[in-house]
């Protein structure tokens, strides 16, 4: 078993690929996954390595990507369904959240669901409100459904596939910024990262960051600048949103007693207010100040590359509300 | 404002490509749209129009050399635009500085071959406009960032965390006593080391005890000198803040068990009185010696010189700077008197220093700030000290410092009618003096005449534990002497 350092994406592809040669029942569908490679190359060189029935271009129909993947699931397949950007899940809500979700509790446990629902998504690229949205607050909403965001190569890997393996329908959010800005030493073989197991990357003693996505690379460097002033934050990278980590997160708020959930969904309704109620019900004898979240302001993602900046979480604000929380 | 020059999209998934021949030399007029440099790829060799009409004043890549998409390579001032040499720098268009370089070692620069040409940004990962959202493949041309999170978990390991901040400069003015609310994880620690929330300085909002505050203690190993009942306790809570701190009536009336009842809400500083009396009454073993001293000599000479005194010193000639004077007479000769017995009861502490507590009652309760080094300050000094700490405490001005360090203290109950009384130790000293009313009296002089004489009456409290009766006896006899007879106390000034 080899490590090299690798990119965000080249994991995204390669568990795909090693999944693929693993199990002939895995197969890839999207818009333009097969022949192009996908907009993103995140399925690139896989048409040729597995011809096309195991690489589908399909029509321009999100409600048809998830609906025939589900088809196929039921039918004992194990389909990764690309939706081209996360923004455009919209067409296949019912499919995800009526049909895909509910099947197997339907069915009295007799017929899972065993998809991989893969979405690029998050801002920072410019992309403007159409394709820089993070609505994953949207599927943890959603009883029989399992959300995962990695934000580093070695979890891009290992989480696709155990999102692949597991025989429940799962979220995979890839952020889009980070596919060629992020590299990291990862096995060259097989390896799996449990979901509902967040990762405590950087242990700290004095507040908790909870993140995901773009927004924990934030944090990191937010941390890191207040490790200068001699506060030691930990960095929490949560990985699987739904199920939550709720034990990893008990045993950091209870080291330090201060906790901050950081996302760059907007703030009302995001999974934020989720974990900071569970903080608050589960921790209340160990917290030293309120649970805080660090989020975008609630309007659609600007166009506007300033407007963005201003728009997504900086480091410099993650910076200062958590030396605020820190100082209370 | 300068135009720069830009490569351009060069195609799908192509992300550099080689400068093939400059059309203009710096300096050159260029026309908008003109082609001013060619580059070559793979694929193809493209023509760079220019964007704008007006001057090139930069040129920033060679023929020859490899660029990419979005690089700056030139620059082109427009007519009636000044531009500084060196005022834009080459490189990649929309990559922006961030700011204060900030320990990026967890993260380092990838070396990818079309990153090799460029300078790596102070850390962070670049910002960047994706102009052309068809050519995903060429979503970012910055530099690749590689991740290892080992170190922390390595770090953790050895236990190299930095150490904890210190106090922020400016918190609140307030100690432990003005926290109104301790959090659940300040609560779960004062429980678990049994400290005194009124002794910790706390640097949260408002002042409150943050968890860090505890956890220095714990760290310094000073979770004893905090605890309730530790020997350094202030005798009263400081409260420099000038709000009300009057005890709030409930004005609720509830149903006791044998009829209607208020609860009043009582101030912090109360309980902080009553625990220390508990403390004391509890731990000092009290014992009483009652003398009488004939103050008569003192009361004339205070008589005689009070009024230059004030006018002069713009103070009060107070009785309590005698008594101040004898008491630390006497404590010279009495050295136990000035002391404090250890908790096993195996040591006595033996005070160099005097520190002289002057009780004070005020609107809030008792109080008990002492005069440092009372045996080197003059009878002016000490009324002007005792007025003003007077002053300070009913205004709720004094510190914790005043109310520390206190080696002896000195009780005067006069002037309210007490002939005598017994006070109470103010732990962890060992004794304490009460002084009562002055009253003219008739009493039986050397010759056997019934004469009048200022008489009072002083009350030595002392910890038996410590201090034996006979020698209690000769200390209260000599600070009656020393009273009795000013001039002698001057002699030994």
């Amino acid at each position: 078993m080899g490590m090299r350092k690798i990119t965000y994406i080249d994991a995204i592809i390669e568990a795909q690929r090693e999944e693929m040669q693993r199990d002939e029942n895995v197969f890839v569908l999207g818009e333009d996954v097969g022949l192009y490679g996908g907009v993103f190359k995140a399925t690139k060189g896989l048409m040729d390595e597995f011809g096309f029935y195991r690489c589908l271009d399909t029509p321009i129909s999100e409600s048809a990507i998830v609906g025939i993947a589900t088809g196929a699931a039921l039918m004992g397949m194990r389909p990764i369904a690309e939706i081209q950007f996360a923004d455009f899940i919209g067409g296949a809500h019912d499919q995800i959240c009526q049909q895909a979700a509910k099947i197997y509790y339907r069915t009295g446990g007799t017929w899972p669901v065993p998809i991989t629902i893969r979405c690029p998504y998050g801002g920072d690229v410019g992309g403007g409100m159409y394709h820089s949205q993070s609505n994953e607050a949207w599927y943890c909403h959603v009883a029989g459904l399992k959300v995962v965001v990695p934000s580093t190569p070695y979890d891009a890997k290992g989480l696709l596939k155990a999102a692949i393996r597991d025989n429940n329908p799962v979220l995979y959010f890839e952020h889009k910024k980070l596919y060629r800005t992020i590299k990291e030493p990862v096995p060259d073989d097989d390896f799996v990262v449990p979901i509902g197991k967040a990762d405590v990357k950087k242990p700290g003693r004095h507040l908790s960051i909870f993140s995901f996505g773009l927004m924990f690379h934030r944090s990191m460097q937010a941390a890191m600048k207040l490790r200068e002033e001699g506060i030691d934050v930990e960095v929490v990278d949560l990985r699987t949103l739904l199920p939550l980590d709720m034990e990893t997160i008990v045993e950091s708020v209870k080291k330090t007693g201060k906790a901050m959930v950081v996302h760059e969904a907007p703030k009302y309704g995001g999974i934020g207010g989720e974990i900071a109620s569970a903080i608050v019900e589960e921790c209340w004898d160990y917290l030293d100040g309120p649970v805080v979240r660090v989020a975008a302001p609630d309007t659609p993602v600007p166009f506007h590359p300033k407007m963005e900046q201003l728009y997504l979480p900086s480091v410099e604000r993650i910076y200062q509300e958590a030396k605020q929380l820190f100082e209370y | 404002m300068p135009v720069k020059v830009i490569v351009p999209e060069l195609g799908e998934s192509v992300v550099e490509g080689e400068i093939g021949k400059w059309f203009k030399e710096v300096g050159d007029k260029v026309e908008m749209d003109e082609p001013i440099v060619t580059i070559e790829t793979d694929k193809i060799e493209m023509e760079v129009p220019s964007p704008a009409s007006g001057v090139l004043v930069e040129k920033f890549a060679k023929e020859g050399e490899v660029v990419n998409v979005k690089q700056i390579i030139g620059v082109i001032a427009r007519e009636g635009e000044e531009y500084e040499p060196g005022s834009i720098k080459p490189g990649e268009m929309g990559a922006e500085a961030s700011s204060a370089p900030i320990d990026t070692s967890y993260m380092e620069a990838g070396a990818g071959d079309q990153e090799a040409k460029q300078e790596a940004p102070a850390g962070g990962i670049p910002r960047e406009v994706d102009e052309d959202l068809g050519g995903y493949a060429a979503t970012t041309v910055g530099e690749v960032i590689e991740v290892d999170f080992s170190k922390f978990a390595e770090e953790e390991k050895k236990e190299e965390a930095p150490p904890p901040p210190p106090p922020p400069a400016a918190p609140a003015a307030g100690d432990g006593a003005k926290a109104t609310f301790l959090s659940p994880a300040v609560r779960r620690l004062i429980e678990q080391y049994n400290l005194d929330p009124a002794k910790i300085q706390g640097t949260g909002r408002g002042g409150r005890i943050r968890k860090v505050d505890i956890e220095r203690i714990i760290e310094a190993g000073e979770v004893e000198k905090y605890q309730v009942g530790a020997p350094t306790p202030a005798a009263a809570p400081a409260a420099p803040a000038k709000e009300q701190v009057v005890p709030e009536r409930l004005g609720v009336l509830v149903t006791g068990e044998y009829g209607p009842e208020e609860r009043v809400k009582l101030p912090r500083i109360r309980k902080t009185i009553a625990d220390r009396m508990q403390q004391s009454k509890n731990t000092a073993a009290h014992t009483y010696d009652i003398q009488e001293a004939d103050l008569t000599k003192l009361v004339a000479l205070r008589e005689k010189y009070k009024e230059e005194f004030q006018a002069r010193y713009g103070v009060k000639l107070t009785y309590m700077a005698f008594f101040i004077k004898a008491v630390v007479a006497a404590l010279k000769k009495f050295p136990y008197f000035n002391a404090s017995i250890t908790d096993d009861h195996s040591e006595a502490i033996l005070k160099k220093y005097y520190n002289i507590g002057i009780a004070v009652n005020t609107d809030d309760g008792l109080v008990v700030p002492n005069i440092k080094d009372a045996d080197r300050k003059s009878i002016v000094e000490l009324s002007q000290e005792v007025a003003e700490l007077a002053e300070r405490a009913r205004n709720r001005e004094l510190t914790l410092d005043d109310l520390q360090g206190g080696t002896f203290t000195i009780t005067n109950a006069g002037g309210f009618g007490t002939l005598i009384s017994c006070p109470v130790i103010n732990y962890p000293e060992v004794g304490i003096l009460g002084v009562h009313n002055i009253k003219k009296r008739p009493v039986v002089d050397e010759s056997g005449q019934i004469v009048v004489r200022d008489m009072v009456y002083l009350t030595v409290a002392f910890d038996h534990r410590l201090i034996d009766g006979v020698y209690a006896v000769e200390f209260n006899a000599y600070i009656v002497e020393q009273l009795e007879n000013p001039e002698w106390m001057l002699l030994q000034i």
